[in-house]
């Protein structure tokens, strides 16, 4: 039991990481996100064959076939092999755009809202990418830039903008009109650091929540676009792509398109309940309840 | 009568009403403010009172320098706050300070107290351990435990988050300090404590305060001079005494009217035990 005992020998001052593994939502996302990230980085290692090693002989065989835990697809590659190296591309082009576009959208949105002149142009600007629908917007970007994972990336970037800086604007705006903000000001703050360094800590926290609950839509558009030849090119391993793939042989056999769904459904929950956790310690009201 | 620190002449304010449609039909200014003189002597308190929306707290923020008055000028200490830029405006502003309404919300929730109450220290480059020191030092004036520093603002009462606003607001060593309802957020048996602390810290540090109310019993207890306001302007005048003995504008009778029956004086030790006994039944 030394586990417990090192717990209840922690300072009262919570660190993040003690905040997010005594959230149980939060640690289990963690633990799921860390079991997929190492996957991604010991692909090489751990996956029984390579992505696109077939046994024609063994296509379609169900879970459990020999040798083949999570059975076969439809060209007779190993399921769970494919999974493992494409967690790569899947985590890729799930989390990097979500994680550039928050990075981008929080300048931006802070400082639309802080200048009303500059921020009313910044968000008619954004309304105009508004106005395509998400994946038509996805599609037209990635097909100007032409294909490659990289641009799809870059597309994906460009579509959530508007999305993200709604968010850290309407946050940024609703902390804006706080009184701390004005106290900020008498004495004598630099418009920099009320932005930069006194707001953002207060506006993050919207911004990482809703990044946490479009990882998911992200990895779908980005199947999406890898379907339409946008993005990873097949044989390429991505789980959004396998999805695809196994869609033509759904009543046949079931379990090519069902597997790496699920491991998809569990990426999305995971980095919601861990986006939750993220903002439950960024904020010490709420940290505060965890019993420090 | 000694040179005022404080000066405003003819400051006015207007707000726009309404989005005004499409051709701006709609449109209507709202004057805030209109047209105030004021002075107010150093080490003095000059008490404003009127109801919500009367501009109290525009002409306030005005002086501070908050918002910039549509016409007239503040001049501090002789020199005219407008006609001064850079570092010299700088050097001015940290002069003049405020104390919010509301407490808790005047503080960053994120940061703690001692995190708050070292922001306008590390905005004029004292850092380190010198502003820990000096932190510890204005927490203690403001009778606050410097243990405390480590907390956040939603850990503590009320009371103390406006003695945390308060060593803010001093931490730059103002002359001048806008109190704008600092009290009235509060529990009337926290009032009293927080009133008596800005005055001691008055009488020690010689500060100049402008206090801005809507509850006329308060202001006799801080204030030398008094302006009453209704709808933007200044209906009446006077030391404080003046005021509550002999109240000449119809408007200050009914404010008098509200708060006890006309003739009979203030009297201080009664309203506390009045007031502290209805809090303790």
């Amino acid at each position: 039991m030394t586990q417990s005992t090192t717990l209840t020998l922690r300072p009262a001052r919570f660190g993040m990481l003690s905040a997010i593994t005594s959230d149980k939502g939060a640690f289990f996302g963690l633990i799921v996100l860390g079991i997929f990230v190492f996957a991604a980085i010991f692909a090489p290692l751990i996956a029984p064959f390579g992505p696109n090693e077939a046994d024609p002989m063994l296509r379609l065989g169900a879970p459990g076939t020999a040798g083949h835990w999570l059975g076969l697809d439809h060209q007779g590659r190993d399921i769970l092999s494919r999974l493992i190296w494409g967690s790569r591309l899947t985590l890729a082009t799930g989390i990097i755009p979500v994680a550039v576009g928050a990075l981008i959208a929080l300048p931006i949105g802070l400082l639309a809202a802080w200048y009303d002149r500059a921020g009313g142009w910044i968000l008619r600007g954004m309304d105009v990418l508004f106005a395509f629908p998400m994946a038509l917007l996805a599609i037209m970007v990635a097909a100007f830039l032409g294909s490659g994972v990289g641009n799809m990336m870059i597309s994906l970037v460009i579509v959530l903008l508007p999305y993200n800086v709604r968010v850290v604007y309407q946050a940024a705006v609703e902390q804006k009109s706080l009184p701390y903000v004005e106290a900020l000001r008498v004495v004598g703050t630099p418009v920099r650091t009320i932005l930069f360094v006194e707001l953002l800590p207060n506006v993050a926290s919207a911004a990482i929540v809703y990044a946490t609950t479009i990882v998911g839509s992200m990895v779908i558009t980005a199947a999406g676009l890898s379907f339409l030849g946008l993005g990873v090119q097949p044989p390429g391993a991505e789980w959004g792509i396998m999805v695809a793939e196994g869609r033509s042989v759904i009543f046949i056999a079931p379990h090519v398109a069902a597997i790496p769904g699920l491991c998809l459904s569990l990426l999305v929950i995971a980095c919601s309940l861990l986006g939750d956790g993220v903002r439950d310690a960024l904020d010490p009201r709420i940290r505060a309840s965890f019993g420090a | 009568m000694s040179t005022p620190l404080l000066q405003a002449r003819g400051l006015q304010k207007s707000f726009a009403t309404g989005d005004g449609g499409l051709f701006g039909q709609g449109r209507h200014r709202h004057m805030a403010v209109d047209g105030i003189d004021l002075a107010i002597e150093p080490g003095t308190t000059l008490g404003c009172v009127g109801e919500s929306g009367s501009g109290k707290s525009t002409l306030g923020r005005m002086l501070v320098g908050l918002i910039e008055p549509d016409e007239g000028s503040v001049t501090f200490d002789g020199q005219d706050v407008a006609k001064v830029a850079g570092k010299e405006r700088a050097a001015l502003r940290r002069n003049m300070q405020v104390v919010f309404q509301d407490p808790l919300l005047s503080l960053n929730p994120r940061r703690t107290i001692g995190q708050n109450i070292q922001r306008p220290l590390r905005n004029y480059g004292v850092g380190g351990s010198e502003a820990e020191d000096r932190m510890a030092r204005l927490m203690k004036m403001c009778g606050l435990d410097p243990a405390q520093a480590a907390r956040y603002p939603h850990e503590i009462s009320g009371g103390q988050c406006q003695r945390v606003a308060i060593a803010r607001a001093l931490a730059l060593e103002p002359r001048f300090v806008f109190l704008d309802e600092p009290v009235s957020a509060l529990d009337v048996s926290v009032q009293a404590q927080i009133l008596n602390l800005l005055l001691d810290l008055q009488a020690e540090l010689g500060l100049t305060y402008f206090f801005v109310t809507h509850d006329l019993k308060l202001i006799e207890f801080m204030s030398q001079q008094v302006i009453v306001m209704l709808k933007g302007s200044v209906v009446e005048r006077g030391t404080s005494a003046e005021i509550w003995q002999s109240p000449k504008h119809a408007y200050t009778q009914n404010l008098l009217r509200s708060v006890l029956r006309l003739g009979s004086t203030p009297d201080w030790a009664r309203f506390a035990a009045s007031e502290t006994s209805s809090v303790i039944p």
